[in-house]
C-alpha cells in the first residue's frame, strides 16, 4: 500500500488553499438551487433598490405634509395611506428604510474594520501581543451593546452616525475572533511556509491564501451583523437616541406611531413589518450561504 | 473549581477598572459643556464656573476619574447632574424592576428554548422542525420593542385583558406585578427564545450523530432516554454559554422595552440620562451591567464545568 502527501507536488497545490473559480461556481449553484434563500436574497434586493431609487419612483415627497388628508387609509394616491401629518407613508417608508440600511452598513462597516485587519495580524503573529489584544475584545464583550451605543449617545450627542459605531465596536469581537482563528491556523500550513520560502510578503500571504480562507466565515458574520445593526437602529432610534427629526428611519417612525397605537395602528405596523422583512432576509441569505460554504472551509 | 472562580474574580476587578476608565476618558470628548447644560443658556460665566467648579470638572481628568474610583471604592456612584440625587440610589430604585424583568424572561427562554431545541434536533429535516426553525429565525428578526407595541395593541387597548404600562417598581403584590410584567416578559423573551432554540437544535443535532448515539441507539434504547442520559449534556454547553450572553443582551433591550411600556428600570433610566447627556447615571449603568454581564459568564463556565468535564483544563 502505497500513500500519497498531496503537498510532496510542490509549488502546484498552492492555490488549493483558495476557493477556486470552479468551486465558487459550484458554491453560487448550490445557494441558487435553495428556494427560501434565493427568494429572500431576491425580496432584500427588490427592497434596496427600491430605497435607493425611490425619488424616481413618482410617489410624493416624503416630507411634504398635506394636513386635510391626515390618516388616510390606503387609496391610489398613497398605496399605504397618510401619516399624523399627512405624509406619504410608502414615500416615508422607502425614505426611511435607506437611513437604516445605511446605518446598518456603518455599524458592519466598523465592526469589521476594528476586527478583522487586527485579527488576521494576531493570529499570524501570536505571542504575547495576541494575548493582550484578545483580551481586551473580550472586555468589550462584557458591556451589553445597547447599553454602550446608549452610552456613547449620551456622551457625544443625540446621532445616529455615533450610535452605530457603538454597535459596530460592540460586533468587532466576532469578527476579530474569526479572522485570528482562521489566520492561526493557516500560519502553520505548510503551503504557508512554502510561500514564504518563496520570498512572497507576508501582507500577500495574508490577502491571497488567508483572507480567502476565512472569507465565507466572514460574509456570514456580515450577514448577521446587518440584520442585528438593522434593529439596533430601530431600537435607538425609537428611543430619540438615533436619527434626529426630520429625517426618519425605520425605527423613529414608530415613535410618533407609538401614540396613534389604537387610532391608526397601520402605523406602527408597516415600518415593523419592514424591519422585519429586512432582518429576515439578510439572515435567510446568511444561513444559506453558510450551509453551502460550511463544506468547502480548509483549515 | 474554587481556584477558578478566585481567579476569575479577580480578573474581572482590572477589567471594570479598564471598562469604567475607557467611559470616563470618552466623556472627555464630549461637546457638550455640563455645567452650561445645566444652568441653561442664560447663564452667567461666573456661575458656569462655579458649578464647574463644584462638578469637579475644572480638575484634570486622571485626578476626576481618581475622585469618582475612590467614591466607588466607599460605596457611592456620585451624584447626577440633573436632580442632584445619589446615582447608587437611582440604579437600586431601578434594579428589582429590571432583575424581576430580565430574570423571568431568562427562565422562560431556558423553559421554553432548550426543550423545543433537543426536541427539534433529534428530528432534523422533518416537518415539524423545519417549521420550528423557519419560525424561529422569524422571530429573530422581530424587534423587541415593536412586539412590545403590538401585545399593547392587542392585550391592552383591544381585549382588555392586561394593563398596557409595565411595572413601575415591585409592590410585592405577586399577582399585580405579574399583571403589568406579562407583556413586557413576553416580548423580551420572544428573539431569545428563538435564539437560544436554534443553538440548542444545531448543537443536538451535531451530538446526534456521533457514533456512540448510533451505537447507543441501535442497542434499542428509547429516544427519550437516549436525550436525557446521552444527548443533553453535551449538547447543552453552547447553550449554556449563549445564556450567558443573552442575559447581557437582555439587560441591554430591556433599556428599550421598559421605555415602551413606561417601566422604571435601570434600562430606561439609562435612556432618560443619555437624553439628557447625565454622565454620572451612565458611568453607574455600564459599570453595574458590565459586572452583571461578567458574573453571568462566570456562572456560564462553572455550568460549563458541570456539563463537559473536558473543558475543565483550559
Amino acid at each position: 500500500m502505497t500513500l500519497t502527501y498531496p503537498d510532496a507536488a510542490g509549488p502546484s497545490v498552492l492555490p488549493a488553499a483558495e476557493p477556486s473559480e470552479a468551486r465558487r461556481v459550484a458554491t453560487l449553484r448550490a445557494f441558487l438551487h435553495r428556494r427560501l434563500a434565493t427568494t429572500a436574497l431576491v425580496v432584500f434586493l427588490l427592497i434596496v433598490l427600491a430605497a435607493l431609487f425611490a425619488p424616481l419612483l413618482g410617489l410624493p415627497a416624503p416630507n411634504v405634509q398635506e394636513l386635510a388628508a391626515r390618516l388616510q387609509g390606503p387609496s391610489w394616491k398613497h398605496l399605504l395611506g397618510t401619516d399624523e401629518l399627512g405624509r406619504d407613508q410608502l414615500a416615508r417608508i422607502l425614505a426611511a428604510t435607506r437611513i437604516s440600511l445605511w446605518a446598518a452598513c456603518q455599524a458592519t462597516l466598523v465592526g469589521v474594520v476594528l476586527g478583522v485587519p487586527l485579527g488576521l495580524a494576531m493570529g499570524l503573529v501570536g505571542g504575547r501581543l495576541d494575548s493582550i489584544i484578545s483580551r481586551a475584545f473580550d472586555t468589550l464583550q462584557s458591556i451589553p451593546p445597547l447599553i454602550l451605543a446608549i452610552a456613547i449617545v449620551a456622551i457625544v450627542g443625540r446621532s445616529l452616525t455615533p450610535a452605530m459605531i457603538a454597535i459596530g465596536i460592540v460586533f468587532s469581537p466576532t469578527f476579530y475572533r474569526i479572522s485570528r482563528a482562521a489566520a492561526a491556523t493557516v500560519a502553520g500550513e505548510t503551503y504557508i511556509e512554502a510561500s514564504r520560502s518563496m520570498g512572497q510578503r507576508t501582507h500577500k500571504i495574508v490577502l491571497t491564501h488567508v483572507l480567502g480562507n476565512v472569507s465565507s466565515a466572514l460574509i456570514v458574520q456580515v450577514s448577521i451583523t446587518l440584520a442585528f445593526g438593522i434593529l439596533a437602529e430601530a431600537a435607538l432610534s425609537y428611543l430619540g437616541l438615533g436619527v434626529q427629526p426630520p429625517s426618519a428611519s425605520l425605527g423613529s417612525m414608530l415613535t410618533s406611531a407609538a401614540n396613534l397605537l389604537n387610532a391608526a395602528p397601520q402605523l406602527v405596523i408597516e415600518p415593523g413589518v419592514v424591519i422585519i422583512v429586512l432582518a429576515l432576509c439578510i439572515s435567510l441569505v446568511g444561513d444559506a450561504l453558510r450551509d453551502v460554504t460550511s463544506g468547502e472551509q480548509v483549515g | 473549581m474554587l481556584q477558578m472562580i478566585m481567579r476569575r474574580t479577580l480578573i474581572a476587578v482590572p477589567l471594570l477598572l479598564i471598562v469604567s476608565f475607557a467611559v470616563f476618558a470618552l466623556t472627555a470628548l464630549s461637546p457638550t459643556d455640563p455645567a452650561r447644560a445645566i444652568l441653561g443658556e442664560g447663564a452667567t460665566p461666573d456661575s458656569v464656573r462655579a458649578l464647574r467648579h463644584q462638578l469637579g470638572l475644572d480638575q484634570p481628568l486622571l485626578h476626576r476619574y481618581w475622585t469618582w474610583l475612590d467614591g466607588v471604592f466607599h460605596g457611592s456612584l456620585g451624584r447626577s447632574w440633573f436632580g442632584n440625587v445619589p446615582v447608587g440610589t437611582k440604579i437600586l430604585q431601578g434594579l428589582p424592576v429590571t432583575a424581576a424583568l430580565v430574570l423571568s424572561s431568562l427562565v422562560l427562554t431556558a423553559i421554553i428554548a432548550v426543550p423545543a431545541g433537543l426536541y427539534a434536533g433529534m428530528r432534523t429535516g422533518s416537518p415539524l422542525d423545519r417549521v420550528a426553525s423557519f419560525a424561529a429565525g422569524l422571530g429573530l428578526a422581530m424587534p423587541e420593542f415593536w412586539v412590545a407595541l403590538l401585545l399593547i395593541l392587542v392585550f391592552s387597548e383591544k381585549l382588555h385583558l392586561l394593563p398596557g404600562t409595565g411595572a413601575t417598581s415591585i409592590t410585592g403584590n405577586v399577582l399585580d406585578d405579574a399583571k403589568h410584567l406579562i407583556l413586557p416578559i413576553v416580548a423580551l423573551s420572544l428573539p431569545q427564545i428563538c435564539a437560544l432554540f436554534r443553538q440548542t437544535r444545531a448543537s443536538t443535532a451535531l451530538v446526534a450523530n456521533q457514533d456512540y448515539i448510533r451505537t447507543a441507539r441501535a442497542g434499542g434504547i428509547s429516544t427519550h432516554e437516549l436525550v436525557w442520559t446521552r444527548v443533553a449534556k453535551n449538547a447543552l454547553v453552547p447553550s449554556a454559554t449563549l445564556l450567558a450572553l443573552q442575559l447581557g443582551r437582555m439587560i441591554g433591550v430591556a433599556a428599550v422595552v421598559e421605555s415602551v411600556t413606561g417601566m422604571h428600570g435601570i434600562g430606561s433610566i439609562a435612556v432618560q440620562a443619555a437624553l439628557s447627556s447625565d454622565i454620572p447615571i451612565i458611568l453607574g449603568v455600564v459599570l453595574v451591567t458590565a459586572a452583571v454581564v461578567m458574573a453571568a459568564n462566570l456562572l456560564a463556565d462553572i455550568a460549563t464545568h458541570y456539563l463537559a468535564p473536558k473543558a475543565r483544563q483550559s
